[in-house]
């Protein structure tokens, strides 16, 4: 199911915090309110870290991850790098890359197979992103916008996209990442999606304006309604099962 | 993917077609074009009120005897209602406000209102830049309330006094042509000098303004021969006898600090005023009065009669029960003509300053209701002399004048004012001359 939330006042959620499959970064507020509300959904079931990235809180915006690894920018320090090594499960792998677009989280989108990404990105970034996340990488824009990463947020099981996507667009952005795409908005018309809401298979935070129309494009898009962590497992089980027998 | 592609013009790139989605307002959740805001219009209209501090109720100050409305500062337009003129009239007094809060005009309309009800109603539809650069149009009312203004006063009272006047010294007599007028008597005189003589004489009797124009008719440059034909117009004040005035604060100090509160004793070419706290006297000729020209507050019109309980003398003041008042003769149980300052209804700022210290009433004149009623059925052993003027019919009140002129003969008859019998030319009623010994 989909949370709404607020990070001290701001509804932007998805710049203060990164969701992915595996592990759950948290900015570090003034009060534990914010990062209590992640640990009451997530806390059995994967890592809620708390952490800042380069000095500051806008932890969602700097970094780009999925359940294979973490890329961090170039303005990481040593300790904070450290620290989340230490934190995180050990089959993620961290990795700080030297990329003049340091915002990775504004130019890169991505889920555990595909990731969108901004079209000036250097070559380097582009393998590395193909090595330590295990994706396939596009370059790609969103009904115009470069920073893709701001302007859609997607899972493995469905996406929203900026509510200005012409249908030519969301059809060709589906057939890349096989997954289900709508447009949208988050907090009450907002159109930066990935700053308003962050999200996993089978969760997802938004800021406390999102309204209920928004709330339910949300969960049927991301099929929150049904999904469960134990569920997702057992499907990958099953999967196993499949693959060995 | 690319079958609705085509080159796009120039560049020689091609360009995919792009079809524009729907989304779900974020509100209530319609499917919709996506814009700015991402609500639909209906949510967004609820959301933000554009015409919010929008004046949605103004003035028009109206005068009801010439159909026009004040252009500020001082000029007055005639406009029909309903009419394409009178819109203009009225959005341009919405100009500012909608230059200050940003908002666009699209349309306007009148609905139509009961024209008794002095109310203009116009429908406004206005558009402004809302939340992200979204724009809205939205539409309200204005409500204009027709304030009755009345230029000229809605009697005239002076303008009696001066045609009797004229006519007993002949003023008018090289006139060659008399013409009743909204408002006033043209008349026309064959020379120039003749006109001027006239003005002359009517700026002795009366605290008058006046101007002159010329136009030229036709000209001989041949003999150096120039025809004009030359326009007077004299605007008579005012301020009649009787009048409560309240001074504007200059005046009121140029006249040594008079009243405000003033009583018009009488008008000739100066206005004679009097304190009623203090009793005393001064006089504002036409030069002083028509570089401010006053109005008065309250007219002989809106006299209410009051009877006398008691009087107190202090002083040299005579008060009753708090009220001050001005006769001297009066008696209890005296009926009396006061104005009611209580329960005027005053727009006048300089009066609103001196709530508290002014008296709730203000006796002018003894009554002579009593007596009148006695009379009543009688007819008047007099009669006065009219100038035989062209009276233009579709203008004028024939009711309304009729009874002016009624009041007017009972001011003459009722107030022991010799000086102004004594200028008038009595006429004995030809018709009754049985019964006129007086």
């Amino acid at each position: 199911m989909a949370t709404r939330l607020q990070f001290e006042n701001n509804c932007e959620v998805g710049v203060f915090s990164k969701l992915t499959n595996a592990y759950c970064l948290v900015a570090i507020g003034g009060s534990e309110n914010f990062y209590s509300a992640f640990e009451t959904e997530l806390a059995d079931v994967i890592p809620v870290i708390k952490t800042s990235i380069g000095g500051t809180r806008i932890v969602g915006r700097l970094c780009v991850g999925n359940k294979n690894g973490l890329l961090l920018p170039h303005t990481t320090t040593d300790q904070e790098l450290q620290h989340l090594r230490n934190s995180l499960p050990d089959q993620v792998v961290v990795q700080r890359i030297e990329e003049r677009l340091s915002a990775l989280g504004n130019c890169i989108a991505c889920n555990d197979h595909v990731a969108l990404t901004h079209t000036d990105l250097d070559k380097e970034t582009e393998e590395m992103i193909a090595d330590i996340l295990g994706v396939e990488v596009f370059r790609q824009t969103i009904a115009g916008n470069i920073l893709v990463g701001s302007y859609c947020a997607f899972s493995n099981r469905g996406g929203l996209v900026h509510p200005h996507t012409s249908i030519e667009d969301l059809d060709e952005l589906s057939t890349l990442l096989q997954v289900p795409l709508v447009a949208g908005t988050v907090n009450r018309g907002s159109e930066v999606i990935a700053a308003g809401m962050t999200v996993n298979d089978w969760t997802a935070f938004c800021g406390s304006d999102t309204t209920a129309t928004e709330l339910s494009v949300i969960e049927s898009v991301f099929k929150l309604r049904e999904a469960q962590p134990s569920a997702i497992v057992d499907e990958m089980r099953k999967s196993l099962v499949d693959t060995y027998v | 993917m690319f079958s609705s592609s085509g080159m796009a013009d120039g560049s020689g790139m091609f360009k995919v077609h792009q079809t524009i989605g729907s989304v779900l307002c974020c509100k209530c959740g319609i499917p919709m074009q996506p814009n700015a805001a991402n609500m639909c219009v209906k949510c967004l209209s609820s959301e933000v009120d554009i015409t919010e501090g929008l004046l949605k109720r103004l003035v028009l100050v109206h005068c009801p005897e010439c159909e026009s409305y004040l252009q500020p500062p001082r000029s007055w337009v005639k406009l029909q209602l309903e009419s394409k003129e009178l819109l203009t009239f009225c959005l341009k007094k919405l100009q500012k406000n909608f230059n200050s809060s940003k908002v666009r005009l699209v349309n306007a309309e009148f609905i139509w209102t009961e024209p008794h009800s002095r109310r203009v109603k116009v429908k406004v539809k206005v558009q402004k830049e809302v939340i992200n650069g979204a724009i809205l149009e939205q539409s309200y009312t204005v409500e204009y309330v027709q304030q009755e203004h009345i230029q000229h006063v809605s009697h005239r009272r002076t303008f009696f006094y001066l045609e009797q006047l004229i006519l007993k010294h002949g003023a008018a007599a090289s006139a060659i042509r008399i013409k009743q007028m909204e408002q006033g008597i043209d008349f026309f005189f064959s020379n120039r000098s003749h006109a001027v003589k006239f003005v002359e004489f009517v700026g002795k009797v009366a605290p008058v303004r006046s101007r002159s124009d010329k136009q030229l008719v036709s000209h001989d440059p041949k003999s150096n021969n120039y025809n004009y034909k030359y326009t007077f117009s004299v605007e008579i004040s005012s301020i009649c006898r009787e009048d409560l005035i309240c001074l504007p604060p200059k005046v009121a100090v140029s006249l040594g600090n008079i009243g405000p509160i003033v009583i018009c004793t009488k008008v000739t070419n100066s206005i004679a005023l009097l304190d009623p706290f203090t009793l005393r006297h001064c006089f504002l000729d036409a030069d002083q009065y028509w570089r401010t020209s006053f109005k008065s507050l309250l007219t002989s019109r809106q006299l209410v009669e009051y009877i006398v309980l008691d009087v107190e003398v202090v002083s040299s003041e005579v008060t009753i029960g708090g009220t001050k008042y001005l006769l001297a003769d009066a008696q209890p149980g005296d009926y009396a003509l006061g104005y009611d300052l209580y329960g005027a209804n005053s727009n006048d700022m300089e009066l609103d300053k001196f709530k508290g210290h002014i008296p709730e009433a203000i006796l002018i004149k003894k009554s002579y209701e009593e007596k009148r009623q006695k009379k009543r059925g009688k007819p008047r052993s007099w009669k006065l002399k009219s100038l035989e003027m062209e009276v233009d019919d579709r203008r004028l009140d024939q009711d309304k004048m009729g009874s002016e002129y009624e009041q007017f003969l009972k001011d003459l008859e009722e107030n022991p004012v010799d000086e102004l019998l004594a200028d008038l030319d009595l006429s004995e009623d030809e018709d009754e001359e049985d019964n006129m010994t007086e």
